[in-house]
């Protein structure tokens, strides 16, 4: 009695509490019942509205955050099959250079990807994680995410990209440091039938592709697809090594390339089986890590396969299980051929198997939670260098390691209009002198009104030092590098705000402001101490820009999405800008339907502006645009496409790293490629 | 400002608060509840076979008794469509006994089980109606999903037209994609 009292006492002395108390239980009580009643109730109102209206509501779901595949609280791209075709992509590195704050470089060896400002020379994009349906294939040697022919699948058989710009690892583990890339692939049934491809290009380009894919009535499918591609390359001149000795600098027929691939998976019930092989060979015209210039023995050879296995159920109506294990092999054989015309080979490999297990349960109000464990066994990595005649081995190296991750995220949707993401990974990886890791991540959604959401995101991400950064030593012949066991993994701490708007289903603006700080950078340095070459954590980092992205379709067919993008990313030791580091990128892709709609055209402006080389030289700014036309209902069963690049010719020139004489390397002027494609 | 203009101030803003996610609820509509008017939508503007009506005064939609759409579908049982009224049937296992229905709704749950129901259902003029993406993609004729914070509906016509069914132009027009 005394506490009920107690409890209707004014809360301030000499106001009036019970009536406007009163009044907010009231008003409360209301609403849950608004909210309780909301099924029979609202249907009725539903259902009296016109068709065209139910297209206008606002759904009011946790589930919109949650299309994607990619769990991360973060603005999500998604780039579909429709859009590789439409705009003539030929690698994953063009389909990710649409978007907006990526830039690419091309060493003529691999391509690389830059992102916010980042985009270090000498290494292979360990800085991105790279998934094929959700399996990572940076390998444990070089962590590299292969973006050009040395990606193990054929771009025809993408069904989309989605790419999660920020740190990743609160859920990807290491790696997931600018971005995570997941690659998710075509199913049989895509297919239905048989396909078969042909295409043609500028320097000797070709490639032909036959795929099988069927679905049963049982559900059970199948897609088999093989793949084979062919550049010759042009002549290239680089002034560098303008002399008569060097062929007047002039690399004749090296810049050829020759990719095959093989990509099987079926899937039944639960199951799916995945396998995928690529083995890629690429000369080498730009006699890096101090070639000879212009021999034609000069070359590297890269393959890559992996088996899986996925298992997907619902637990429950409202718990899904992934489940997957995994076998995958990665392969590198370099031969060089030194200025003194000496032989030396490099000779890697490493193979490893591993598991996941994840979660993902919307059962309890309010919550998306997902968890998950990794492990990850990397049993066996040979790293060998040696010379012949004489015999020499410079490095001999066998490892092994494991790693095993543990997350958990929580997508809490505080009130219908706010919610929150938090999740973290603990990572424990052998590799490393400190071996546990723990990144979380921190998203804080609210829609300011039905169509705007702002968008507050912290996260922390880290990348572990791989097996050549760690192990990598040529002490036994001419000593120029030693390795450094002591070797940190390098963080980067992220904080952005997203604004994103949404007039009608038909256009949306992006805004974005990002700051970004790096520590614990590795990187090539020279001691002091003997003058060899070491990995060090030595940088620190500073980026901070800001995106606008708008998308907009129109009821004729015609999409527009264009980007603009200024970034600031500077050396905090010297206070200077980063190299290969532009300020401002801008970007462009249109298409639309012509002549009957029988026709589509897609065009591709894309605007670098101008970046430093590692010699603090400069390459000029540079806009490209690529056209391209296709149509899949002017026959039936075939469809046909020609694309133009470079269709203005401007002539540019990307940065290099280390390795590399040459402070920047010219790229291709236009080019051209014509391709036809039958349905059986 | 005295302290007990303060104080009512601050109370106001405390009012105001709370409501908040009161408003903001009552102007967005539960995501099943959505999905359940545009299902009574897609009855509205189909046309069947004479001969596959079970009862020529009633439309029957089905659904699996553990599918989270069973309430918010349940409540269209009794409502007029055209000259005639709907009905709404619980089914065990849609495999099995999915017959004597004019539309049927199927979730993710029965994903494994879509090739034997669409085996099941050849030819007797059942409008498939899914909100599931592989289901959609695997020749359900209309399959619901979000974009963005809206809803919207993809028509498979050529295997509307295999069971006989027509599809009204209007829901053709309002469709993202017919194929």
């Amino acid at each position: 009695m005394a506490a009920v009292t107690v409890a209707l006492k004014p809360l301030w002395p000499g106001t009036v509490w019970r009536k406007p108390a009163a009044c907010v239980v009231v008003l409360l009580a209301l609403c849950g019942s608004a909210v309780a009643e909301n099924g029979a109730r609202r249907l009725d109102e539903l259902t009296a509205m016109p068709l065209e209206n139910l297209l206008n509501i606002e759904v009011q779901s946790a589930s919109k955050f949650t299309q994607n595949i990619s769990e991360a609280p973060s603005s999500v791209s998604v780039i579909t099959s429709h859009e590789i075709k439409t705009f003539g992509w030929r690698t994953l590195g063009e389909i990710l250079g649409s978007l907006p704050g990526i830039h690419l470089t091309n060493d003529r060896a691999y391509t690389y990807l830059g992102a916010r400002g980042f985009l270090r020379g000498g290494d292979y994009n360990p800085r991105f994680l790279l998934m094929i349906d959700g399996q990572r294939v940076n390998d444990p040697l070089y962590d590299q995410a292969m973006m050009g022919q040395e990606f193990m699948l054929d771009v025809d058989l993408i069904d989309r990209v989605e790419y999660v710009p920020g740190p990743g690892s609160s859920i990807y583990g290491s790696n997931a440091f600018f971005g995570v890339i997941n690659v998710i692939t075509k199913r049989g049934r895509d297919f239905n039938g048989g396909q078969a491809s042909l295409e043609m290009g500028s320097a000797g380009m070709r490639k032909g592709r036959a795929s099988l894919g069927q679905q049963w009535d049982n559900g059970a499918e199948l897609l088999l697809s093989a793949t084979s591609f062919r550049k010759d390359g042009r002549d290239l001149y680089f002034p560098e090594f303008n002399s008569p000795g060097n062929n007047n600098g002039i690399a004749r027929g090296l810049d050829w390339e020759r990719a095959q691939n093989v990509f099987v998976k079926g899937s039944a019930g639960p199951f799916t089986l995945m396998m995928a092989y690529n083995e890629r060979k690429k000369g080498t015209p730009t006699a890096s890590y101090d070639q000879a210039f212009n021999d034609p023995h000069s070359q590297t050879f890269d393959t890559s396969s992996f088996v899986n296995l996925g298992y997907r159920t619902a637990l429950a109506s409202k718990t899904d299980l992934t489940a997957q294990i995994y076998y995958s092999h990665y392969g590198y054989r370099g031969d060089y051929i030194g200025s003194d015309l000496s032989l030396d080979y490099d000779r890697s490999s490493a193979n490893w198997w591993g598991g996941e297990a994840k979660v993902v349960n919307t059962d309890i109000g309010g919550h998306k939670l997902v968890g998950g464990i990794e492990y990850q066994n990397n049993a066996s990595i040979r790293h060998r260098n040696f010379s012949l005649n004489p015999l020499i081995e410079s490095f001999n190296l066998r490892a092994s390691n494991t790693r095993i991750g543990i997350y958990a995220q929580d997508e809490w949707t505080l009130r219908p209009d706010l919610l929150l993401s938090m999740g973290g990974r603990y990572d424990h990886n052998t590799a490393l002198a400190d071996m546990n890791n723990i990144n979380p991540r921190l998203g804080l959604i609210y829609k300011l009104t039905p169509a705007t959401t702002a968008k507050l995101l912290y996260g922390k991400a880290y990348r572990v030092p791989n097996t050549y950064e760690l192990n990598y030593q040529d002490l036994a012949t001419e000593a120029t590098q030693k390795a450094n066991p002591n070797l940190k993994p390098e963080r980067i701490q992220t904080s952005e705000l997203v604004l994103e708007h949404q007039w009608s289903a038909s256009n949306r603006i992006r805004l974005s402001a990002y700051y970004n700080r790096v520590r614990a950078m590795m990187a090539l340095t020279t001691d002091p101490v003997d003058g060899l070459l070491v990995y060090q954590n030595i940088g620190r980092a500073t980026a901070r820009g800001v995106e606008a992205e708008l998308q907009q379709a129109w009821s004729d067919g015609t999409r527009l999405r264009t980007s603009v993008s200024w970034q600031r990313a500077k050396d905090d030791m010297t206070g200077e800008i980063l190299a290969n580091a532009p300020r401002l990128l801008a970007k462009m892709n249109l298409s639309t339907p012509f002549y009957r709609n029988l026709w589509r055209a897609g065009l591709e402006v894309q605007h670098v502006a101008s970046r430093t080389t590692l010699q603090n030289s400069r390459v000029g700014s540079y806009t490209l645009a690529n056209l391209t036309l296709s149509s899949s209902k002017l026959i039936k069963g075939v469809e046909v496409s020609a694309s133009l690049y470079n269709l203005l010719n401007r002539r540019y020139a990307d940065p290099v790293g280390p390795e590399f004489l040459q402070s920047a390397l010219p790229q291709d002027g236009r080019s051209f490629r014509v391709k036809l494609t039958c349905n059986f | 400002m005295t302290k007990q203009a303060l104080t009512r101030m601050l109370r106001r803003a405390l009012v105001a608060v709370w409501l908040m996610p009161c408003l903001a609820a009552a102007q967005s509509v539960q995501e099943n509840t959505l999905k359940a008017a545009f299902v009574y939508n897609f009855a509205l503007f189909t046309e069947w076979p004479k001969k596959t009506s079970n009862a020529a005064d009633s439309l029957t939609i089905c659904f699996h008794a553990d599918s989270d759409m069973r309430d918010v579908l349940g409540a269209l049982d009794g409502k007029p469509v055209r000259n005639m009224v709907l009905k709404t049937r619980v089914l065990g296992a849609l495999e099995q006994e999915v017959v004597n229905c004019n539309v049927l709704f199927i979730d993710r749950r029965d994903r494994h089980h879509w090739h034997a129901i669409r085996k099941k259902l050849a030819g007797t003029g059942v409008l498939t109606v899914t909100d599931d993406e592989d289901i959609g993609r695997g020749g359900a004729m209309i399959a619901l999903s979000l974009s963005g914070s809206k809803m919207v509906f993809d028509i498979d016509q050529s295997a509307a037209r295999q069971a006989g069914l027509v599809l009204s132009s209007k829901l053709l027009r309002l469709a993202r994609t017919v194929r």
